[in-house]
């Protein structure tokens, strides 16, 4: 009986101020992955290029990415030309890594690319993951008959080839935005917003409309796990309501692999856009985009200027290794249970 | 903390003059099997609880006994109201549990509590304890927050946990402290009845006394009520004053614990209790043991009469035909067994 009515005094000898939240746990485990450190330092580097790009324009380490230089001679530069430019207020300019078949230069065209890159990525990820959440953890929690129909509605979303529906909704958005006059009101509006964007819009549509079906798939997965886990049964014997225990319960442990998943399909996105984009249905054709860049390069003998396809290739692969990097990190950071595997 | 309920309504006497906590009559709970693919069809039931009646008193410990799978833990689930009984009746406070829905039966939570099995399952590791405990008391608007952090303090003392460590996270504790928290958590709202559900059998035997004794300790201060499952049948009759038997989600003897343990009366209680080794090394070398044969028939298909009758030794014909009720065969003895009478 003493045992019990007297305060435990284990841990005295530890460091009693100092509490080990999930959180800091997660990042002591992210911190030792070197791999994925550099991959975050990476995707660090490239958000700051891309959202101060304009600054960077503005202070002279970049040019404008749509701007024709006028020197001659100048079409397909390699990297580390200079030139003068006579339409120039300041006419010399250094192409660090080359121009293209328009005199544009390569880096400027480069960093404006990665705007498009990691927005694409980004809001594509986004929206999967909002839409993605939700729909798997009403699935998962409601259970039962609601659960059958919303996982056959997504058996049939999967058998839908992706590639290939993006490649059709591309076109048809294309062809909407050619015919501008005869689409209504509502479909002018839908263009006008596209145009603004640079031919983003209509890709976080299409993007946005498959991308959800894995991470609802997860969701749902993880919920029917936790939901039979006892401390969700605790919830509910206090008298919890459904809300508290999806968004305070269920949601806070579902989260970790849904956010690895979710950082990997970022890298996802960024390779579509690349692919649409290098086919020519991407974003709008003056838009810098990785993928058109490196269509540029393939239809002006890549042999002889290797440039043209490095710059954004090099781009391309460090960005999504980075992405995957960061993602293998946060795997081991935040689901415990695949540490040391 | 004015909110919280203190004293207990007037509950309805029992013909031995004690007043009757919580009345369970007729109670079933059927998991239906279902088949098919899209339109889902009900094929047959597992009877878990199949027609349960008993009385818990005021003040005392009843415990349910009886091997995995014969329906104990479903049992209390049901009473509780975490799983919706198939037919019977709750009677908890002179209320009908079964009738309540929603925010009624939300309210009477705070009546009635439950102790889990394992304590790693069912506290929320991404809760920090002291969210944990003051978690019953946030759920039904009960304190400002400094009186429930207060409350909160109160309860680690009282279960025996330092409240220096109230910003802690479950993994940082033992499994034994781990208990003490999910106790606490149970406490919180002064429940009158508390559910435990083999609190004590995923625990060190080490750490299994000092929580018998806790739970011991708060019964005698706070005039709690427990419904003990278990199946340690020596750590049952230490804890409880009444025990009753379960066997394929039947109640086959209810006995005083004494009683029951010096003179159980049916096939399987006998069978089930030359299984308790004696501390005392004369009486023990003459110990009997009765070896059951076969398994449990499936609760999908229990047997036609007795549902004991596969594995009885001393089944009679009568016992394939006729389905025993629980009888009262010695003052406050029950036994369902068509050969006691």
């Amino acid at each position: 009986m003493a045992v019990a009515s007297k305060p435990l005094s284990l841990g005295k000898q530890h460091d009693e101020t100092k509490t080990r939240t999930p959180l800091s746990d997660a990042w002591n485990q992210f911190r030792r992955n070197r791999l994925a450190l550099v991959g975050m330092g990476f995707i660090i580097f490239l958000i700051v290029i891309a959202v101060g790009a304009d600054v960077l324009q503005s202070i002279g380490f970049l040019d404008n990415p749509l701007y024709q230089h006028e020197a001659p001679g100048m079409t397909f530069a390699p990297p580390m030309t200079c030139t003068q430019d006579p339409r120039r207020m300041d006419p010399q300019w250094c192409f660090v890594f080359g121009t293209d078949d328009l005199r544009r230069d390569m880096m400027s065209r480069a960093v404006y690319g990665a705007r498009v890159s990691l927005s694409v990525g980004f809001v594509g990820a986004t929206i999967a993951m909002l839409i993605g959440t939700s729909y798997g953890m009403i699935a998962g929690y409601y259970g039962g008959r609601l659960d059958n129909l919303m996982m056959r509605f997504i058996d049939f979303l999967y058998a839908i080839p992706d590639l290939a529906l993006f490649i059709l909704l591309q076109i048809f958005f294309k062809a909407i935005a050619a015919e501008r006059e005869r689409v209504g009101p509502f479909g002018q509006a839908l263009v006008d917003i596209d145009r603004s964007m640079g031919g983003l819009f209509f890709l976080f549509i299409v993007l946005g409309l498959l991308s959800w079906i894995g991470i609802a798939r997860l969701a749902r997965g993880q919920t029917l796990s936790y939901k039979q886990k006892e401390f969700v049964e605790a919830a509910r014997a206090i008298g919890a309501r459904d809300r508290r225990i999806i968004f305070t319960h269920l949601l806070p442990n579902v989260f970790g692999p849904l956010v690895v998943v979710g950082v990997q399909s970022v890298a996802g996105f960024i390779g579509v856009e690349t692919a649409l984009s290098y086919l020519g249905i991407g974003v709008n054709a003056p838009t810098p985009s990785w993928g058109s860049m490196i269509a540029t390069a393939q239809n002006n003998t890549f042999g002889a200027y290797p440039h043209l396809v490095l710059v954004p290739a090099t781009m391309l692969t460090l960005t999504v290794l980075s992405f995957y990097f960061l993602a293998d990190g946060l795997r081991d950071a935040l689901d415990p249970s695949l540490r040391g595997s | 903390m004015t909110e919280l309920i203190t004293q207990a309504p007037t509950l309805t006497k029992g013909a031995n003059g004690r007043e009757i906590l919580l009345s369970v009559k007729g109670l079933k709970k059927h998991f239906p099997i279902t088949a098919g693919f899209i339109l889902q069809r009900e094929v047959g039931a597992i009877k878990a609880v199949d027609g349960v009646s008993f009385d818990v008193y005021k003040g005392e410990t009843l415990g349910l006994v009886g091997e995995s799978g014969c329906g104990k833990s479903t049992t209390g689930r049901t009473v509780l109201q975490l799983y919706r009984p198939t037919a019977g009746s709750v009677i908890f406070e002179d209320q009908d549990l079964v009738k309540l829905k929603g925010e009624s039966l939300r309210r009477m939570r705070r009546r009635m509590q439950m102790i889990f099995q394992d304590p790693y399952a069912s506290l929320n590791p991404r809760m920090s304890v002291g969210r944990i405990i003051a978690e019953p008391l946030f759920v039904h608007g009960i304190g400002t927050p400094a009186e429930r952090a207060d409350r909160v303090q109160y309860l680690m003392e009282k279960v025996g946990l330092n409240p220096y460590f109230v910003n802690r996270y479950p993994h940082e504790f033992s499994g034994g402290q781990r208990q003490r928290i999910g106790i606490a958590r149970a406490l919180a709202l002064n429940p009158s009845l508390i559910v435990a559900d083999e609190p004590i059998s995923a625990l060190d035997v080490s750490i299994q006394a000092q929580v018998v004794n806790l739970l011991q300790d708060l019964q005698r201060e706070l005039g709690l009520t427990y419904l003990f499952i278990a199946h340690d049948l020596s750590m049952v009759r230490h804890i409880c004053d009444r025990v009753a038997v379960m066997y394929l989600g039947k109640i086959v003897e209810l006995a005083p614990s004494d009683e029951l343990y010096n003179n159980p009366l049916h096939p399987y209680t006998q069978a089930l209790l030359s299984a308790v080794p004696v501390p005392d090394p004369a009486s023990e070398q003459k110990r009997q043991r009765i070896i059951l044969k076969g398994d449990v028939p499936s609760p999908a298909h229990p047997p036609v009469g007795c549902n004991f009758n596969t594995r009885c030794p001393v089944a009679v014909e009568s016992c394939f035909r006729d389905e025993p009720e629980l009888k009262e065969v010695l003052p406050g003895h029950f036994v369902a067994c068509n050969l006691v009478s």
